[in-house]
């Protein structure tokens, strides 16, 4: 059970590096660059990931607990509650009949209403693994996917670092519509 | 050059916990209040348009 349980952690783990990987590629493909609430969703999936990070690192370390799952998931939680705030805000800006939203729609939502269905998605992914802590055997397990994962969400958060001092340059803020990147003049 | 920081804080959080450091935790709690209370000035400051 143990095993399963590091699966679904590693799972959870990869989706959002491929959110913040689509949402790398949007920028870099169709040229829009992220707002400051998108970098803060784009944050929000950051620190959501360190919750199941986290249940993969103590098993690494040690027994897996379900102490240790407990605080994983509710790393989790708390971050997505985060990342809800700044999705609904930027969905109801845009709420009003007529208004195009911001950036360009993918499969016919805005990035931000998809950044508002993965939190809700996650919360609910995170109750389940508090529920499923139940079946821990609590026995130490070689999970060899550990290090390979955190590589790669480190990966994808170095290159959103670089992206945003880019795009920022040497200011405090983001403007509120950024369309060039500012560090390159 | 505050995302960056953010994200810095995320990097360095993940640094804690693959070294199993007892401030990953404390330093999870930190980003997440800050990140809270910067959403939360973005919204309540009139002079703020955010997209």
């Amino acid at each position: 059970m143990t095993r399963l349980y590091l699966a679904a952690a590693t799972l959870n783990v990869w989706v959002l590096v491929l959110v913040l990987t689509a949402a790398f590629a949007v920028q870099l493909i169709l040229g829009e660059l992220p707002c400051p609430l998108c970098v803060m969703q784009r944050i929000a999936l950051m620190l959501v990931a360190l919750g199941p990070l986290h249940i993969l690192l103590r098993a690494r370390h040690d027994t897996l607990t379900a102490r240790d799952a407990a605080v994983g998931n509710g790393i989790a939680i708390l971050a997505a509650l985060l990342g809800l705030t700044a999705s609904g805000r930027q969905v109801l800006l845009h709420i009003l009949p007529g208004d195009p939203g911001y950036g360009a729609p993918v499969l016919g939502l805005h990035l931000y209403t998809w950044c508002l269905v993965a939190f809700g998605c996650q919360i609910a992914a995170s109750a389940v693994m508090l529920l499923a802590t139940k079946w821990l055997d609590e026995k130490p397990v070689d999970w060899r996917a550990t290090r390979v994962t955190t590589l790669a969400f480190a990966a994808i958060v170095a290159a959103n670092l670089l992206s945003v001092i880019a795009e920022a340059g040497l200011n405090w803020d983001l403007p509120p519509d950024p369309v060039r990147y500012l560090l390159f003049g | 050059m505050v995302y960056a920081i953010f994200m810095l804080l995320v990097l360095l959080t993940l640094a804690a916990g693959w070294r199993g450091h007892i401030l990953e935790l404390p330093l999870f709690l930190v980003t997440v209040a800050w990140v809270l209370v910067h959403l939360v000035l973005d919204m309540t400051d009139p002079l703020t348009l955010s997209f």
